[in-house]
């Protein structure tokens, strides 16, 4: 279609140039093209110059500039600096309060810790710690837990000769006899009484001579019972006579008879300590020499836990103790006194004469905390023979010599020892 | 601006020089806030407040001749009014939106206003009345000051494609220049669609 009027074709690429000039502003000439004139003011009114309501924001564009480029002025040169230094800031911020809270915290815990320490709420081996740190209380169990309380018992009182022993106002005797070792220890029967005698708990180990005493003592005793026995026509426990058989060496009767002829009476240390041998008569205010001579002297130790009687500080002492010369030194020595045995200087087991006993004073000459308040080991005299009675036997005899024997002297032993392989009871005692 | 004293302006406007700044912004800023009417009429100054915030914020990045600093903040006022135009959809509109009444068509003829007073508000009214694409293109290119090339990468068109908007732009405004007064019911109605 060559001869086509292809007019409108020819129009539009006129037009286009023109519409280009018209958009590139300064090029198109509105004398040549008045058909554009009108737009052509359009588009330059479009681009005229500022007004000043569009630079009315200059202000605060200016401002956001300014708050900006603060901003990258110190983020810019030295940013990981500025980093440290924002940690450094908030650090240092921060440290003042933490330092105040971490000695807060310090402080509560350390004054509970010490509270609870005196508190004895600790674990034994903390409590260990703070008992010698700061003087808080003992722990009530062993620090180490592996070991028992009677270990720590043991450690507690090697030091000391005498095996383990516990006293009470109504002692229960218990001996066991082994090849090796010896183990004695009165049990206490609690009593009435007014201020019950405290609690003492040894286990040490014996030496030698120690331990050869104690089974002289034994079988001492063991004779006696037998004896006793064998004229109301019974005879031994089994056992005992077992080692009565083998500390005579042999099992016959006869053998055992003379064994038990020929083996001595054990003494009787404790008449022969002067404190209490004397014609005793407490004052309200003992010599506190004397007093302190009883605990350090360890005159107390050996010779403490002899008497089976009942101290009781309310007894009035009107029984007169007197010494019975007859009385055989089965009386004067019960079984616990085998402790006594190496004590005694002299030897001598008879009694000393008792003299006539004085009005007790109503306050204890020995310290509140020594035998719980109680006073005088003196039992009643040889007749009271009432173990326990404690107002019969009464407290006053300090040293009397006869009161210790309490009820023991009817034979008490042979039956203690016979009824529970060598451990008697109390009851068994009384008989 | 020659490229020898903008590159100095820009930066000193880079090193946080405050009157350097202000000389860009004196010199963009008016053609910033027209284009943006063109776009948002309602809101052409947040617009641009938020545009050269941007341009605050990038400032120390940008790196570049004049032309190519201002494609660059036409593109970022471009993209603030797109996203202003994302948030107004996603948002619910009330009853008695003001923005509403302000885009209703004016009652007076645009191309008679333009006539009688050919101010630059009623120039860029009249632009204004034309197609979004262009009178973006007719902004870009006139007001702005950028090439077709420019105006593509702006845009996301070819040249001659910005080149083929711009001319039928031209044309529609030739139109609506050199006709007689219409009611408002009549073309600028169906301009409008």
């Amino acid at each position: 279609m060559p001869n086509l009027p292809f007019w409108r074709r020819h129009n539009d690429q006129t037009d286009a140039e023109q519409l280009d000039q018209l958009l590139d502003a300064g090029q198109f000439d509105a004398a040549a093209n008045p058909e554009w004139q009108s737009v052509s003011d359009v588009l330059r009114s479009a681009a005229a110059a500022a007004e000043p309501a569009e630079l009315a924001s200059e202000a605060a564009t200016l401002a956001a500039f300014r708050r900006e480029r603060v901003g990258i002025r110190h983020r810019r040169p030295q940013p990981i600096a500025r980093y440290k230094t924002v940690i450094a800031n908030r650090f240092s911020r921060l440290l003042p309060g933490r330092i105040a809270v971490g000695l807060a915290a310090g402080v509560v815990t350390l004054t509970g810790a010490a509270t609870a320490a005196y508190a004895c709420v600790l674990p034994n081996p903390i409590q260990s710690f703070a008992h010698t740190t700061i003087g808080a209380p003992k722990p009530s169990g062993p620090a180490d837990p592996k070991l028992s309380v009677a270990d720590v018992d043991a450690a507690k009182w090697k030091h000391y000769p005498a095996p383990s022993v516990s006293v009470s106002p109504t002692p229960t005797v218990t001996a066991s006899v082994s090849a090796a070792t010896v183990t004695a220890s009165v049990t206490p029967t609690p009593t009435p009484s007014k201020s019950p005698m405290p609690k003492i708990t040894k286990k040490p180990v014996l030496d030698p001579a120690q331990l050869a005493a104690v089974e002289a003592l034994i079988d001492y005793h063991l004779c006696q019972s037998n004896t006793a026995l064998t004229k109301i026509g019974k005879t031994l426990d089994p056992k005992a006579l077992a080692i009565l058989a083998k500390a005579a060496g042999s099992s016959s009767t006869a053998t055992i008879a003379a064994y038990c002829a020929a083996l001595p009476a054990p003494p009787n240390p404790c008449l022969a300590q002067p404190v209490p041998t004397a014609s005793a008569t407490p004052s309200a205010t003992p010599d506190t020499k004397d007093d302190k001579n009883l605990r350090d002297d360890g005159w107390w130790r050996w010779c403490g836990i002899c008497p089976k009687a009942t101290a009781s500080p309310s007894a009035t002492a009107t029984s007169t103790a007197t010494a019975a010369p007859g009385v055989s030194s089965l009386h004067r020595f019960p079984f616990p006194w085998f402790w006594c045995g190496d004590r005694d200087p002299q030897g001598s087991h008879s009694p000393k004469p008792t003299p006539t006993v004085k009005p007790i004073p109503t306050k204890s000459p020995f310290p509140g905390t020594w035998w719980g308040g109680g006073w005088g080991f003196g039992g009643g005299g040889p007749g009271s023979g009432n173990n326990g009675d404690s107002g019969q036997v009464g407290s006053g005899q300090v040293g009397s010599g006869q009161g210790n024997d309490g009820g023991q002297r009817n034979g008490t032993p042979v039956h203690a020892i016979q009824g529970d392989n060598l451990s008697g009871n109390s009851a068994g005692q009384r008989h | 601006m020659s490229d020898d004293v903008f590159e100095d302006v820009l930066l000193a406007a880079q090193a946080g020089d405050e009157n350097a700044f202000a000389q860009l912004w004196r010199a963009l800023n008016p053609l910033v806030v027209r284009y943006l009417r063109t776009l948002a009429p309602t809101s052409a100054a947040d617009l641009a407040s938020e545009t050269w915030l941007q341009v605050i914020r990038n400032l120390g990045k940008f790196d570049g001749g004049e032309p190519a600093f201002r494609a660059w903040v036409f593109t970022i006022a471009r993209n603030k009014c797109l996203d202003a135009a994302r948030h107004d959809s996603r948002r619910p509109r009330s009853s008695t939106d003001d923005g509403a009444l302000d885009r209703l068509p004016s009652q007076d003829d645009t191309a008679q206003l333009a006539m009688d007073n050919l101010s630059t508000d009623a120039a860029l009214a009249l632009i204004a009345s034309l197609p979004r694409d262009q009178a973006e293109v007719i902004m870009l290119r006139v007001v702005a000051g950028l090439d077709a090339t420019a105006v593509g990468v702006i845009l996301g068109k070819s040249p001659g494609a910005v080149r083929v908007t711009a001319h039928r732009g031209l044309r529609r405004l030739q139109e609506l220049v050199g006709r007689p007064p219409v009611t408002p019911s009549g073309d600028a109605m169906r301009r409008g669609q």
